[in-house]
């Protein structure tokens, strides 16, 4: 009696396929961009890649020890969790962030929650998303072959144009994994192998579309386009972390809604937010609805169906454009027409518009320029920004970028200063835009920010005329930062509390100086 | 090649045997062993008593009570005890059990020919069901045959598709039993004079679908080679690839002027109606990674498995029998040893050293919502989303909003699970649960009236 054998409910046998085979097709799906990583960003990559791994990996396998948990190390998801938070780190990145990723990726975000299948945010970006509140500056550090650089979307939002074919290859300023081609074809393979859901990724970058084009300012220019899709980690986000099966929903239709809104929100954050990344953002706040999506969007079987019931019922069959409703396509005529006549009235427009801009350009300028009549562009200035071609000026003045620069003139047409729009991405929390306008000797005339999202009490004060008066009338080769040690005629003193912020506007002045002496007084 | 229905799944091929083999006629030395109760719980009632002597095709026990059908003793000999035995579903049941005196003597009347032209409808159903015939789901074949109106059947549908590859059985009725399944189908269209008869074959098997449009040919019959993925042949798949209509749980097929009958059960009524041998014999297929000579039998119901095992070599030098699978692969019984008795609805008996099953049970694993189980469900149901439901036990949404009732158990979401969890088990033990609280709540309506 006691060689009885098991009784078993059918299904009897299954399929081989299992968890442990789909995860070693993404690991396997991920080593083109990994490879890419290296080769545009140097050996150092590879470090951080193979340290997050490793983290990652011992974090689960200590927690599973601890809980006294089966090993879970064989299904391979956190490899996968490793090597997509790797390959969303800047190349520079000090080792430490990489490691306080992984675990918090790992520990917090998954095992707190019970595991692969149970975590509700995508780990590796949850990770990520503590990084980039937890160390926003240094997360936001670019370098290319060791030279600090803007992302091409830091470029494109410069309102420059940005080359392609290097984001295509991933050979920009960026994060590990910015190479498209090295992303585009494995995720094309899984999606055709079907581990991935297709229908998110492109509503996802379908929505992603059609609200740049509506919203980025450009209208459906292709190549602002094809540089957005390129850009950041759209890529990377839409075929590999917003199609992260566990935290997206199941049904078809859920699946574009989920696309729909995490591509919605890419472009919002992109168009309007003033963080850098707009994907970690948006597909964690797009995994936040998929516990809804799928309590209320639940495919209905085929039988259920309209279109099944009436084929049962003999309903003749009615053509497509008889079942659309009346108002419907009144309402698409009007909207038509709306669209049409609002874009005639934006062409017929869009001059005195831009004279308007010009107008208030002006008028920033004028702070700092005061005795100009009217500004003009300078062969020699123009060229020298062209040739800048939106890369980080200089050496020694940080991440300072040289927007434009004009010559003011007075009624009679005489020249009486230079105001230069400088751009420092090294501000505590984003950008800095700042104009400087200097007398045609080379005196500083006073400074105005064009763009300060410092924090307030702190580096916001660096826009009171205490700090930015300081500039006024100083003629020198290079200022300095005043900490309280070094006193001087060239010295600035930094806003208490705020030296990042001092500092980046400092270095941001000194750029124009340089600018200024180099391209306009033509010294070396 | 056609499929018409939604996802499904290939499934695997455990099969020792490569194409079907000519069956052998096994007539078994001992004793025979036969259920009362079949696996669907219906129980028959005895007509003979200990000690009485029986013949091939007397009846030995009759129907009692709905979807219960007649039982007739397969060989000759005294009744040795009526007792209670492990049956195919595992259980212990009452059973009669027969010495076999190995003459297999028959009955009077046994074997007595029909003209086909004598019958009338009524008479055809009436002969089957004395007969004893049920189809492979254990239901009375004249529960499938009989309609209201048989000038409103526009198609009868013979199933020969046979997802599973492991399995033969329908392929020795077409191959080697040709003419009465000829026959069968001229019964089909007597029975229902507007109907066109098809022949339903899954296109891999190709020498069956070639035999078939050689053999069964004439008006209003027709033989479609149908993809074999599973469940090509379940009814509403098979009504979804001829017709392409779609139909919920609460319509028959019937209703939609279909009506569809399994080969083996066309067989076994052609044998009752046609040739007065009522249902006590059938084809199975003895296969498997156990068995030294996997082969395919005519085999006597009330036969031991155990026999059957030993008539097909035993089992492999060193091979460990680890389970036994009665039926397909995907919905077939496991009897818990050997030693039971063949009964009316199997078809095959696969001797396996690998338990599947079990294994799947030890790697099971979290959910990670891959959604595959959406993609092959053939009815276009949620299963992940119905075991979560049927885990929490929310009947509600199990019903109402996942039209969990509709799901036919067919297994295609445990069978492509990647992290092996029991799905259509769950559903199974959910949709028995429903059925109850339907059934008490209908009793206390009762009550209240």
């Amino acid at each position: 009696m006691n060689n009885r054998l098991n009784i078993s409910s059918g299904p009897h046998i299954r399929e081989t396929w299992t968890t442990v085979n789909m995860m070693r097709m993404v690991v396997l799906a991920l080593i083109p961009a990994v490879i890419a990583g290296v080769i545009n960003h140097g050996v150092y990559a590879a470090v951080v890649i193979a340290v997050t791994v490793v983290v990652a990996v011992f974090t689960e396998m200590i927690f599973d020890v601890m809980t006294g948990r089966r090993n879970t190390i064989p299904d391979g998801s956190a490899i996968v969790t490793g090597l997509l938070l790797a390959l969303t780190m800047p190349p520079s990145v000090p080792i430490a962030l990489p490691i306080l990723g992984a675990i918090f990726a790992i520990l917090i975000a998954k095992c707190a929650f019970g595991g692969l299948g149970k975590n509700f945010v995508n780990p590796a970006l949850a990770g990520r998303a503590f990084l980039l509140i937890s160390f926003g500056k240094i997360m936001g550090n670019f370098t290319v072959d060791g030279v600090s650089s803007a992302t091409p979307l830091a470029v494109l939002a410069s309102g420059r144009a940005v080359d392609i074919t290097k984001m295509f290859f991933g050979n920009t300023g960026g994060v590990i994994g910015n190479s498209i081609i090295a992303i585009l074809i494995p995720g094309l393979i899984l999606w055709g192998l079907d581990i991935i859901d297709g229908s998110i990724s492109f509503s996802m970058l379908g929505a992603f579309l059609v609200f740049m084009a509506l919203f980025g300012g450009q209208g459906p220019d292709p190549r602002f386009l094809l540089a957005h899709l390129c850009g950041g980690g759209l890529m990377l986000g839409a075929l590999f972390m917003a199609t992260d099966h566990t935290t997206s929903p199941m049904s078809r239709r859920g699946q574009i809604v989920y696309g729909c809104i995490v591509g919605f929100l890419a472009a919002l954050f992109r168009i309007k937010a003033s963080s850098a990344d707009s994907m970690t953002y948006s597909i964690l706040l797009g995994n936040l609805f998929t516990p809804m999506i799928d309590m209320f969007i639940t495919p209905k079987p085929v039988a259920y169906t309209k279109a099944a019931t009436d084929k049962r019922n003999g309903v003749p069959k009615v053509p497509f454009f008889k079942k659309i409703p009346k108002p419907v396509i009144v309402l698409t005529v009007i909207a038509l027409i709306a669209g049409i006549s609002l874009s005639g009235v934006y062409t017929i427009t869009k001059d005195t518009i831009d004279a308007a801009k010009m107008a208030k350009n002006t008028a920033s300028y004028k702070v700092v320029c005061e005795d100009a009549d009217h500004f003009v562009a300078d062969e020699a200035i123009t060229k020298a920004v062209t040739d800048l071609d939106g890369t980080v000026y200089g050496n020694s003045y940080g991440k300072s970028y040289i927007n434009d620069g004009v010559v003011g003139v007075d009624a009679a047409g005489n020249i009486v200063g230079y105001v230069f729009s400088v751009t420092s991405g090294d501000g505590f929390d984003g950008n800095i835009t700042l104009s400087v306008g200097m007398k045609p000797d080379g005196t500083l005339n006073g400074i105005a920010f064009t763009e300060l999202n410092e924090t307030p009490g702190m580096g916001m004060r660096a826009a009171e005329p205490e700090f930015k008066d300081q500039f006024i009338g100083k003629n020198a080769d290079a200022l300095v930062l005043n900490k309280g040690n070094s006193p001087g005629a060239n010295a600035i003193d930094t806003v208490s509390g705020a030296s990042t912020t001092s500092g980046a506007v400092v270095n941001a002045v000194n750029a124009a100086i340089h600018f200024f002496s180099t391209v306009v007084k033509g010294d070396n | 090649m056609k499929q018409g229905f939604r996802g499904g799944v290939y499934l695997t091929d455990y099969s020792e045997l490569r194409r079907p083999t000519e069956p052998v006629f096994f007539d078994p030395p001992d004793e025979m062993v036969y259920p009362l109760t079949s696996w669907n719980g219906k129980t028959s009632k005895p007509v003979v008593a200990k000690g009485e002597a029986v013949l091939v095709g007397q009846l030995i026990a009759e129907a009692d009570g709905e979807d219960s059908s007649n039982l007739f003793c397969s060989c000759s000999g005294t009744v040795r005890i009526i007792e209670k035995r492990r049956t195919l579903s595992g259980r212990m049941q009452e059973c009669i059990v027969v010495d076999n005196d190995g003459e297999y003597t028959e009955c009077e009347g046994f074997g007595q020919k029909t003209d086909i032209s004598e019958l009338g409808t009524g008479e055809i159903l009436k002969r089957a069901a004395d007969a004893g015939v049920v189809t492979p789901q254990c239901l009375p074949a004249e529960k499938v045959l009989a309609v209201k109106d048989p000038g409103s059947i526009k198609t009868v549908v013979v199933n020969c598709v046979e997802c599973d590859p492991s399995l033969f059985s329908k392929e020795v009725l077409v191959n080697c039993f040709t003419a009465d399944i000829v026959k069968g189908a001229d019964l089909l269209r007597r029975m229902y004079p507007d109907a066109e008869v098809v022949f339903t074959v899954g296109s891999d098997r190709a020498d069956t679908v070639a035999k078939l449009r050689d053999d069964v040919k004439g008006e209003n019959i027709r033989v479609e080679a149908l993809e074999a993925i599973y469940p090509q042949g379940e009814p509403h798949c098979l009504i979804k690839t001829l017709a392409d209509i779609d139909y919920p749980a609460s319509v028959t097929p019937e209703e939609l002027g279909f009506v569809i009958i399994d080969i083996r059960t066309l067989f076994a009524v052609k044998k009752a109606v046609l040739d007065g041998e009522p249902s006590m014999r059938r084809v199975i297929t003895v296969s498997g990674d156990a068995v030294k000579n996997p082969c395919e039998f005519v085999v006597r119901d009330g036969t031991s498995l155990a026999v059957l095992l030993e008539e097909a070599g035993g089992l492999k030098d060193g091979a460990e029998l680890k389970k036994i699978i009665v039926g397909d692969h995907m919905n077939g019984l496991t009897p818990s040893s050997a030693d039971v008795p063949a009964e009316k609805t199997a078809d095959a008996v696969f001797f396996m050293t690998r338990d599947y099953a079990a294994e799947a049970e030890a790697a099971m694993d979290n959910c990670v919502r891959c959604g595959r189980c959406f993609t092959v469900c053939p009815i276009g149901l949620a299963p992940q989303m119905l075991a979560v439901a049927a885990e929490m036990k929310d009947y509600e949404r199990f019903e109402k909003k996942l039209y969990g009732m509709e799901c036919t158990l067919c297994g295609a979401c445990s069978f492509i699970c990647t992290a092996r969890r029991p799905l259509t088990q769950r559903f199974r033990h959910m949709q028995q649960e429903i059925l109850l609280m339907r059934e008490a709540e209908e009793k206390e309506a009762d009550k209240n009236e």
